[in-house]
């Protein structure tokens, strides 16, 4: 595998997906995203050129969400209360971000 | 009101269509809107076929600490919030909309698709809201997970747990098509507060 080619597509491919979001119930979306109201103004306003240079890294531009390790071994581990476990994942989620 | 602006008045009526079609109840119309009582009950039999719920609304703050209730509530609050930082240009109302659509997306298939109302109704997230703006409620970081919870306002932290962490042993796994029985018992409280 190519790895910075994969990179290169996730890249694009999740601003892509910021831009799509962000036209529709931006609000909703930037929840959704994770991401605050600047950078989403930035973000939608690239142009195709600047979103492909942004994507050439060797490196993902975006993070994964859950930042604590019990956080995401809670997730994760058999629960007697699995049917709540996306709502938890919604908790943690929503919860860290400022 | 005559002097009302007719543009306003539309504004008004579609907020409370969204209201009613999330659930809400007439009480909670009366407060974020200035339509008149009798037109909203008539909104509210043309959106829903039937009349309002008589009766007050809930007013416990204890049911937001009952472990499932908890769970549902933290999150709801947790987006609301989030809402709020994002969108301060919108009113209150509007971002308890968006916020409560926001969290219904996260209740699995199986409950979205019953036709009853949600064990955690809108109604009970503007109430969760004026409870934690009057400073009754207010979130906790779980010492495990790092999540935010609903705790009372007051009450030691330091050691809490959350009901996801720890669920009481009454808790079980659901079964297709079941309802939960939420109990109103404080269970929960207590054993979340006997910190070892």
């Amino acid at each position: 595998m190519n790895i910075n080619k994969a990179i290169y597509e996730f890249n694009l491919s999740y601003l892509h997906l910021v831009q799509k979001l962000l036209a529709e119930d931006r609000t909703s979306n930037l929840f959704r995203l994770g991401i605050n109201i600047e950078i989403a103004d930035i973000l939608d306003g690239l142009t195709e050129n600047q979103i492909r240079l942004l994507a050439q890294t060797n490196h993902l531009i975006c993070y994964l969400r859950i930042k604590e390790p019990e956080a995401l071994k809670s997730l994760i581990q058999e629960s007697r209360v699995d049917q709540l476990q996306q709502i938890h994942a919604g908790i943690i989620v929503s919860g860290n971000e400022h | 009101m005559a002097d009302k602006s007719i543009l306003q008045e539309a504004h008004e009526i579609q907020m409370a269509i969204d209201l009613i079609s999330l659930g809400a109840r007439i009480q909670l119309l009366e407060c974020e809107t200035c339509i008149s009582r009798g037109k909203l009950t008539r909104l509210f039999k043309e959106i829903k076929g039937s009349s309002p719920p008589k009766g007050q609304l809930p007013f416990s703050a204890d049911w937001f600490l009952t472990w499932e209730q908890n769970v549902h509530a933290s999150l709801f609050y947790n987006i609301y919030r989030r809402i709020q930082g994002i969108d301060q240009r919108n009113a209150k109302t509007v971002r308890l909309i968006k916020a409560y659509r926001l969290y219904l997306e996260y209740l699995p298939q199986l409950e979205q698709d019953v036709n009853e109302e949600p064990l955690f109704s809108l109604t009970r997230a503007w109430t969760l809201i004026r409870f934690i703006d009057s400073q009754i409620l207010t979130l906790s970081h779980c010492s495990c997970c790092r999540g935010q919870f609903i705790t009372y306002t007051g009450q030691p932290h330091a050691h809490y747990i959350c009901p996801m962490c720890r669920p009481p042993s009454r808790a079980l796994k659901k079964r297709k098509g079941t309802q939960s029985a939420s109990s109103e018992s404080n269970n929960y409280i207590e054993s979340t507060y006997k910190t070892a």
